[in-house]
């Protein structure tokens, strides 16, 4: 028996998000915890299998404590950083060793908060009264994603689909339904042929360019400064071919990309299975692209609209006395920030991940439910408080 | 059985199995049964809540306490009826881990903890890594540091001429007679040194290692050699101190924790930019009021006049806009009039730090 996920969201998402925004700046952010919470209610609820809907069981208070909790261990850490930071930063050397550190603690940190973040939620999902949940040790899969992540760098994204068939392996049969766990078969190969077609045009691209910038080295040759500028510009229109080249290149990847991770959630989707139960996705690519021109052009449109209140209040303020430049400032700030704390990620959430998650939902087919009755609740203890790190890493959508 | 029946779907919480039953309410208890009539569960009224809102065709999700079983029935008579028997339909039940009680006294405990560690633990502990680092390796960092700024911040002219650093031999002279005079009361780890900037910012600041940066733009702002005599002895006071090493340290720790406050670690958001500013005059404030009745005394020390301190810094504050970096000479402080007032008090009436000739070489140094 074939069924259709359905998404039948209940109320406005846009009042949510307007409610949570203005509480948000309200509380200068330490609303965040609730907005969150409130924001996976509406989306997990939506969400409905056979007829039953998804529910989302934590709390705003338990993501607060988790984040007291990290607040309390990373504090004193930072002092540590700080200095080691400031007394490695003598040279060159010493700063690149400085952010080296830097950026592999943080790399680290935010795998580990993904990943723990991952198995809260999956500890706050209900369905027909049973828990979801997620094994697996945190510090495996870093060690896995750092593994991978380098094998990834040094062959040039030749192992990109590697990486993610891995990890999501590791995430997959360490996830459960109540005491059911699921199982990932997925084959490389069918991946790996998609993967060469977004690199290919990737890689020639950057062959391009490395070519281009060895011309324009050449024609500079030891010109002194003021000429430089000159001759960059005459290379320019000598190579312009070679540059038009390089922009196709680059104008294609987005539809290459959203064509690969589609093909990869068909993919995964296809070989996930929870006992008896299979999956099939038929989402598309031009779905992600889609709603990706949607956010642009709704976002220039937003952009374009505080451009002209900023103009206008700006106009009325100096009409009632106020200095021309402190009115510019003063009302293009407020409306700025904004617009970027609030107003981008609003028309975000509204057009792109609501749009997907719908999508990806109807374009999912189960098979099976009926051997689902005999899965039992899971005693292991969750998690008994949120997020913590990943908070602080927006890696927790 | 005299109350109404009605269908519902049940999922008990212990398997993923989902029934058709039939719920009735009955007194102070609603009581749930299969098709067969079997009794499969009672839950007292008392502990019924509803999950989540409503859904658009009326059907009501109820769970009974924090427990895992769910039941959905869609009939308008058992809700008004539910409604009836249960005041507590909508109030959320409470884990015993995250009563109120606890998240009010965690947050209380987690504040006082971020005062502690901003206002005491920070600053002491900034001290104490200062007073452990090698003069060396200060100094080292404090030379790097010094050549990027002078390479950044230098007239784009200079740059072309290169010509970063001013050394013209009789302002070389004058400068280094005016630092030998204000240096040999001082105190520094390492011997200082004073570098001239080509560049026309009215500014000077002191950078970790002793390392001392001299606008041009304020030597020429400067109408007499013990106003600039003031300003190294500021400086001076500082590397004395130590000043730029413990507040790079100060600071990277603090807008780090304030970035986590704000939900991101990069602390690039609108609140955090805010209160990393305010904390950082917070800590640069003991300082400068350190810096300034330091460098009185050494300009004491060298019978250097103060007198015409006052009015300087008065003057400078007017010119304002040109004064950023790691150390400025002015801070946006409020209390910049408690501070000409504290230097116009603090007055010595001392000879001039250098003769007028010396003073007209100095302002040519970049000549």
């Amino acid at each position: 028996m074939h069924i259709n996920v359905e998404y039948r969201p209940s109320d406005s998402l846009a009042w949510l998000l307007l409610k949570n925004a203005a509480l948000n700046l309200i509380t200068l952010t330490i609303y965040r915890f609730w907005a969150k919470t409130r924001v996976r209610q509406y989306f997990w609820q939506a969400v409905r299998v056979d007829g039953e809907p998804f529910e989302y069981t934590g709390l705003g208070r338990e993501l607060l404590i988790g984040f007291l909790i990290v607040l309390a261990v990373l504090a004193p850490a930072t002092l540590a950083w700080s200095t080691a930071q400031t007394l490695l930063s003598t040279d060159p050397v010493g700063l690149s060793i400085a952010q080296g550190i830097y950026f592999f603690i943080l790399f680290v940190l935010i795998q580990a908060a993904g990943f723990r973040a991952r198995r809260y939620r999956l500890s706050r999902t209900l369905w027909r009264g049973i828990r979801a949940g997620q094994d697996g040790s945190t510090w495996r899969y870093v060690g896995q994603s750092l593994l991978w992540g380098l094998a990834s760098a040094a062959t040039l994204g030749l192992a990109y689909p590697s990486t993610r068939l891995a990890l999501q392996r590791y995430r997959t049969v360490n996830t459960r339904f109540g005491d059911q766990h699921f199982s990932f078969d997925a084959p490389l190969m069918p991946l790996f042929t998609r993967w060469l077609v977004v690199l290919t045009p990737l890689i020639l691209f950057y062959l391009v360019i490395i070519g281009f910038s060895i011309a324009v080295e050449r024609s500079i040759g030891d010109s002194d400064a003021e000429a430089v500028g000159r001759k960059i510009g005459e290379a320019m229109v000598a190579h312009g071919k070679l540059m038009g080249v390089a922009l196709v290149l680059l104008a294609i990847l987005p539809f290459t990309w959203a064509w690969y991770r589609m093909a990869e959630f068909r993919h995964f989707a296809a070989h996930t299975r929870l006992g008896e139960i299979t999956f099939r996705s038929t989402a598309r690519g031009r779905a992600i692209l889609i709603r990706l021109t949607g956010f642009a052009l709704a976002a220039l449109g937003a952009t374009i609209l505080v451009g002209l209140l900023v103009f206008w209040w700006s106009r009325a303020l100096i009409s009632l006395g106020m200095g021309q430049i402190f009115a510019f400032a003063t009302v293009g700030g407020v409306l700025g920030l904004l617009l970027v704390l609030f107003g981008y990620r609003f028309l975000w959430t509204m057009i792109v991940t609501a749009g997907l998650v719908r999508h990806i939902c109807e374009t999912l087919e189960i098979s099976g439910l009926e051997t689902l009755d005999g899965v039992a609740q899971a005693s292991a203890p969750s998690d008994k408080y949120g997020e913590g790190l990943a908070d602080s890493f927006e890696v927790a959508g | 059985m005299s109350e109404p029946l009605y269908p519902a779907r049940y999922s008990d919480g212990r398997t993923a199995a989902i029934r058709s039953v039939r719920v009735s309410l009955d007194g102070p208890r609603l009581t749930i049964v299969d098709d067969a009539g079997n009794v499969m569960d009672t839950w007292p009224t008392a502990d019924i809540r509803l999950v989540g809102a409503p859904h658009e065709d009326g059907t009501l999700r109820l769970c009974r306490g924090s427990g895992d079983a769910r039941l959905s029935v869609n009939s308008f008579n058992f809700a008004s009826s539910l409604e009836a028997r249960c005041p507590d339909l909508r109030r959320p039940v409470t884990p015993s881990h995250l009563r109120w009680q606890k998240i009010v006294l965690w947050s209380a405990a987690a504040v006082a903890g971020l005062v502690v560690f901003f206002f005491v633990a920070v600053p002491l502990f900034a001290r104490e890594i200062v007073r452990l680092t090698p003069p060396a390796l200060e100094a080292r960092a404090g030379a790097w540091m010094a050549d990027y700024l002078i390479t950044i911040m230098a007239d784009p002219d200079a740059k072309r001429q290169g010509k970063v650093v001013c050394e013209r031999p009789d302002g070389q002279a004058a400068l280094q007679r005016l630092v030998s005079a204000l240096n040999s009361h001082a105190t520094l780890p390492l011997p200082p040194v004073v570098q001239v900037v080509n560049s026309g910012l009215v500014n000077a600041f002191a950078l970790p290692g002793g390392r001392i940066l001299i606008f041009r733009g304020l030597l020429e702002f400067a109408v007499h050699a013990n106003e600039v005599a003031g300003v190294l002895a500021h400086e001076l006071a500082h590397a004395e101190h130590r000043h730029p090493l413990q507040i790079a340290i100060e600071q990277t720790s603090g807008a780090f924790v304030v970035g986590l406050l704000f939900g991101d670690a990069v602390g690039f958001s609108a609140a955090s930019i805010a209160v990393t500013t305010l904390l950082r005059g917070y800590y640069s404030r003991g300082m400068e009021t350190e810096a300034d009745d330091r460098a009185v005394a050494l300009m004491r020390a060298a019978d250097i006049s103060t007198l015409s301190l006052a009015a300087f810094f008065e003057r400078l504050s007017q010119k304002e806009s040109d004064l950023t970096g790691l150390f400025s000479l002015l801070s946006t402080h409020p209390e910049l009039a408690v501070r000409a007032e504290r230097l116009r008090n603090a007055s010595h009436r001392g000879r001039d730090a250098l003769t007028p000739a010396e003073f007209v070489s100095l302002r040519n140094i970049c000549r």
